[in-house]
């Protein structure tokens, strides 16, 4: 019964929230009225194909990946994207993002559909379009918690000059509302980019406590070393819970810093146009009151551009990290050395 | 200034590495906990969007290891109300089959509700003495990306291939669902809202929609009628292990009706059992607070026959010295999973204590059902 009753309730808010969603796409379809008469279609995608050794792991894994990203410009203020991806794992197509976006004014453009978070510099830049093969250590710690990847949801961005603000609302099928702000300058301070962001979870139907998080950084070029650095600080949604049930401290909360710095050097060579070394490291603490228990990574990598699209990448990921029980040793679990060819168009 | 900045950060770093490498040891290999060790492998994308759908029926592709061996699965969350709760329930779907229950579909029941971890077990163990048809389930350890999820039960679904397995012809299988399983038109408005049909998919209710009409009746020859489409004595025999485990959770849902196509009679098949061995609710008071169970013992045969399955099953299986050895071989192969599993202990949870609390509820409820047999004509 008391599920039934917290049923309803939710129901309520569900309904709101599927109003304003179907207020929203009427507002899109008036928008979108020559849907049938699109101005340009454009494409995006990669294909990547590679092989990857983990840690402890005897043999090495080969994959290959395809992204199939079309861009539908309905008229001059709306476009709609789709995002489709596959790969030798699953080998079927799965529908990984579809959003349209409005530019309500020229500096003003509304997101509505299943989009990212946009919490720290991976989360606003493509996977492809990063200089390592994979997503850091800490933004994969980052997935299960939720703070992360894709939900549906609106996105306001306002951009003026050296100013971007966007502010955003997501819900997802585990019954749980975020709130994300988003803001960042560029040309401060001698930096070329300072950002912030925060964002706060709501859940409702469960037992993961609510949980919020704070995300800062700032990007530099020096002598062309282009170096960015990130902080992040929230609440573990899911320590906390075990946290609070066991009788002790109702919150959890995680620390990490992370940087990347990588520097392009152009070759007078006519296979290979740019050689770009890399490192990023970070260190997580999944609690901030022991601090001496975290896990720390060392990414060392090249990336080798035979032109703009074509690269050939090779990252060696150390993870070290150590456990509660056992401070003073660590294991290398996680760590994985991956060599793979991309193509983009 | 950014120089500086940067030159500092990169000294940071590297005393940072510097301090953390002073002893790198192998992964240590996962514990033996004695039980079959179910490893799954998701993507960590995957993983994220997966814990974003606790509500959707989202399948996402993943690895599981059994003893060395790998099997491309899906995985999805399972359940009702159960999905709330912190520790999840699973369906995986296998490519072939899972290697212990030999089914495709799986279910990974994490028994939330349940503290001892023993109830679905015993419960089902009662039933293999009834002629009812009952699910199997074995204990595993689940692990999801090399974390410890916990101690889990493998259990099997009902579906077509749960009665292919037992050589049962299927014409219909209906699930009771949403606490509206009755069998009365009085209460049930439409068998839609009480009767989820699970083969063949279609919307065609009306064989039910007989039985329910059949079951609301109060014609003269009522058994007559009845046992032409209901295989009563399976009935009874459910409802003696339901009251006797007080198994009230399984009244108004959380059985399947089966129209058995050699028989051509409806059964019941039960289903969930992890809510049995607490008082709880009036449901499942003697002789039992279901319309039909109490339509039957308005006739001398049906109250003669419920006798009998009582006596059978307390002669049988619904005793001390039967179910109290189960009870403590399935405490010693699971104990160290159990003290292991994080969500137990943060709950405080004590297998000792549980399993002592469910052992003093069968003691009692033998001493309570055979009062009430003895007053029972």
């Amino acid at each position: 019964m008391t599920n039934k009753i917290l049923l309803f309730s939710n129901l309520k808010v569900h309904n709101a929230f599927k109003y304003i969603l179907l207020g929203l796409a009427a507002f899109l379809i008036q928008n979108v009225a020559d849907v049938f008469a699109q101005k340009k279609v454009s494409y995006d995608g990669y294909f990547e194909i590679g092989g990857k050794s983990e840690y402890d792991d005897i043999y090495i894994e080969s994959y290959y990946k395809v992204k199939l990203e079309t861009e539908f410009e309905i008229n001059e203020n709306t476009k709609i994207e789709i995002d489709m991806r596959s790969d030798s794992e699953d080998r079927e197509m799965r529908l990984y993002e579809a959003s349209a976006s409005i530019d309500i004014t020229e500096r003003l453009e509304l997101e509505i559909g299943d989009l990212r978070k946009r919490f720290g510099i991976e989360e606003w830049t493509s996977r492809e379009k990063l200089p390592t093969i994979r997503r850091s250590m800490i933004n994969r710690y980052f997935e299960p918690l939720g703070y992360v990847n894709r939900e549906p949801g609106i996105q306001l961005e306002w951009k003026m000059e050296d100013f971007f603000i966007s502010c955003g609302i997501h819900y997802n099928e585990s019954h749980a509302f975020t709130f994300i702000a988003r803001g960042s300058k560029s040309k401060l301070a001698g930096f070329d980019k300072v950002f912030a962001a925060f964002q706060t979870i709501r859940t409702r139907d469960g037992q993961v406590p609510h949980s919020s998080a704070f995300n800062g950084g700032l990007v530099c070029n020096v002598k062309g070393f282009n170096m960015e650095l990130e902080a992040f600080y929230g609440q573990d949604p899911i320590e906390s819970y075990y946290s609070s049930i066991s009788g002790e401290k109702d919150n959890v909360y995680f620390s990490a810093l992370k940087t990347t710095i990588s520097k392009k050097f152009s070759l007078n060579s006519k296979v290979i146009s740019v050689f770009e070394p890399l490192l990023l490291a970070g260190i997580l603490v999944n609690d901030i009151d022991y601090i001496d228990v975290n896990r720390i990574q060392v990414l060392l990598g090249i990336n080798i551009y035979f032109n703009d699209n074509t690269r050939l990448m090779i990252n060696g990921d150390l993870i070290l990290s150590n456990h509660f029980y056992n401070k003073s040793k660590r294991t290398l679990s996680g760590s994985n050395a991956i060599i793979q060819l991309q193509i983009r168009w | 200034m950014v120089r500086n900045f940067i030159k500092y950060l990169l000294y940071f770093l590297l005393i940072v590495l510097a301090g953390s490498c002073e002893l790198v040891v192998d992964t240590p290999l996962p514990k033996d906990y004695g039980l079959p060790v179910y490893s799954l492998i998701i993507d960590e994308e995957d993983y994220g969007l997966f814990k974003k759908n606790v509500y959707s029926n989202l399948k996402i592709n993943g690895t599981l290891i059994i003893s060395g061996k790998e099997y491309k699965i899906k995985i999805r969350h399972q359940g009702f109300s159960s999905r709330g709760n912190f520790k999840k329930n699973y369906i995986i779907e296998y490519e072939m089959s899972d290697p212990i229950l030999s089914c495709p579909k799986i279910i990974l029941s994490a028994q939330a509700i349940d503290p001892s971890m023993v109830r679905s077990f015993v419960t089902s163990e009662i039933f293999k003495h009834t002629d009812l048809y009952i699910f199997d389930i074995h204990p595993v350890v689940f692990y999801i990306n090399g974390n410890y999820e916990g101690l889990y039960f493998l259990i099997e679904p009902v579906n077509l291939y749960f009665f292919l397995r037992r050589n049962v012809k299927v014409d219909e299988l209906y699930k009771a669902f949403n606490g509206n399983a009755f069998f009365s038109y009085e209460l049930l408005k439409d068998v839609k809202y009480g009767y989820e049909k699970e083969y063949p998919e279609d919307e065609n209710f009306r064989s039910l929609e007989k039985l329910i009409s059949i079951t609301s009746s109060n014609t003269e020859d009522f058994p007559g009628h009845l046992e032409k489409v209901f295989d009563v004595e399976k009935f009874l025999q459910y409802w003696v292990v339901t009251i006797l485990t007080y198994n009230w959770d399984g009244v108004i849902h959380n059985f399947y009706l089966l129209k058995n196509g050699s028989t051509g009679k409806y059964e019941v098949v039960p289903w969930d059992l992890d809510r049995t061995f607490v008082q709880e609710g009036s449901l499942t008071a003697f002789p039992g607070g279901n319309y039909l169970i109490q339509k039957l013992m308005n006739y001398e045969k049906y109250r003669t026959m419920y006798k009998n399955y009582f006596r059978k099953i307390l002669n049988d299986s619904f005793r001390e010295d039967v179910l109290f050895p189960k009870i403590d071989s399935l405490k010693s192969l699971i104990i160290k999973a159990y003290y292991d599993d994080r969500w137990i202990l943060s709950n405080g949870y004590d297998i000792n204590y549980e399993t002592e609390k469910v052992k003093s509820f069968i003691k009692e409820r033998i001493i309570y059902i055979e009062n009430q047999l003895r007053n029972f004509q």
